[in-house]
């Protein structure tokens, strides 16, 4: 029998979250770059590679979840690729949230008991 | 892994996508290498193979152009596969078939309804290349059916020798025939009269009852499943033989 370890039930469990947070962060920056995001959120206590942080941001933005542009600064500086949320990803956005927040109620509320 | 060598194997693996969308991850991939210059991309994003993965994930590889050729070698390799187990299954069916004929039952209905052929003047008897049933017998003169040339298939010579030759016979032998000669035959011997000669060369001879028998012998270079040396029955043969089998008839062989 396969046994689940922590770090499979991680990866399960990083999957959905990590959307979120990503779709957080760029809407709290109004755009990102790829590297930025993964110095973000190792800023705020959640360690990414950037092996993961990149093939997220092309899923979601092949899923119309973020929208991308390459930015190539005049002079010094190197091109990057800028993430925004999509237009119509507004609604995802709020639903998103809604539920993480109905999570946080369960959890905080079976936690208590 | 250096980065040039990081970047030429993702682009490898990453084949199954567009050439647009394959450019366009290469391109954030590298000019990502100018906000930490001093790391390696493999240091940073991981395993290659790691890599190209989380980007292969939940994306449908279109079908290869050359799939055809793949499928059609496939089931190339499938028939070929199947035909050669049927070649073998059909040689093995073959090499199971056995002669149900019991040729050690004297009654059985197919000796009794055999259409027997006389010879008479025979002394000796020549067998080569031939599958034959020797069967001792009371009459004059031998008598035979063979399968090959009817009537016709074993003439006597003028020195009175019968040759049978490439031929399937079965044959009743007198007992004034002394003189058998066996050579590239299988044959099988039923109760053959007391006092026969029979030399056996590169034959596969199998003994009806070979208790039976007395067995004098002078064996070179062959496998005697009967111990001719040792029967002590009351016919007694003689048995000069070389490169060959001896084993006792069982109906089944």
């Amino acid at each position: 029998m396969h046994v689940k370890t922590i770090d499979q039930w991680e990866t399960q469990f990083r999957k959905g979250i990590l959307e979120a947070l990503v779709l957080m962060a760029i809407r709290s920056k109004t755009q990102m770059y790829g590297y930025e995001l993964v110095e973000f959120l190792k800023q705020q206590g959640l360690d990414c590679s950037e092996g993961t942080i990149y093939p997220l941001l092309n899923r979601m933005q092949k899923n119309e979840w973020l929208v991308s542009e390459w930015d190539i600064p005049v002079g010094s500086g190197s091109p990057r690729k800028w993430y925004k949320i999509h237009p119509s990803a507004g609604h995802l956005y709020t639903d998103m949230i809604s539920k993480i927040d109905n999570y946080q109620t369960v959890i905080s509320k079976i936690r208590s008991m | 892994m250096d980065n040039a060598t990081y970047l030429k194997k993702l682009s490898k693996l990453l084949k199954g996508l567009e050439r647009s969308s394959r450019n366009e991850i290469l391109r954030e991939i590298k000019l990502s290498l100018n906000d930490m210059p001093d790391a390696t991309l493999e240091s940073r994003f991981g395993p290659v193979e790691k890599l190209a993965n989380e980007y292969l994930e939940d994306v449908n590889i279109p079908p290869s152009k050359f799939k055809w050729l793949y499928v059609s070698a496939k089931y190339c390799l499938m028939l070929f596969a199947v035909l050669v187990i049927a070649v073998i299954g059909l040689i093995y069916w073959l090499s199971q078939q056995t002669d149900q004929f019991d040729y050690a039952d004297l009654q059985a209905p197919e000796l009794l309804q055999t259409q027997w052929q006389s010879l008479s003047g025979v002394r000796e008897l020549n067998i080569e290349q031939s599958s034959t049933v020797i069967y001792g017998s009371s009459d004059a003169v031998i008598s035979f059916s063979c399968a090959r040339d009817g009537q016709n298939s074993l003439m006597v010579d003028t020195e009175g020798v019968v040759n049978v030759f490439q031929n399937e016979c079965l044959l009743r032998v007198p007992a004034h025939i002394v003189k058998i000669n066996i050579e590239q035959s299988t044959v099988v011997l039923n109760n053959l009269a007391s006092g026969k000669d029979i030399t056996i060369f590169q034959t596969n001879l199998r003994i009806v009852d070979p208790s039976n028998y007395t067995i004098s012998s002078q064996i070179s270079q062959c496998e005697d499943q009967v111990a001719s040396q040792t029967l002590s029955g009351k016919n007694q043969l003689n048995l000069t033989a070389s490169q060959c089998l001896i084993e006792p008839y069982s109906p089944k062989m």
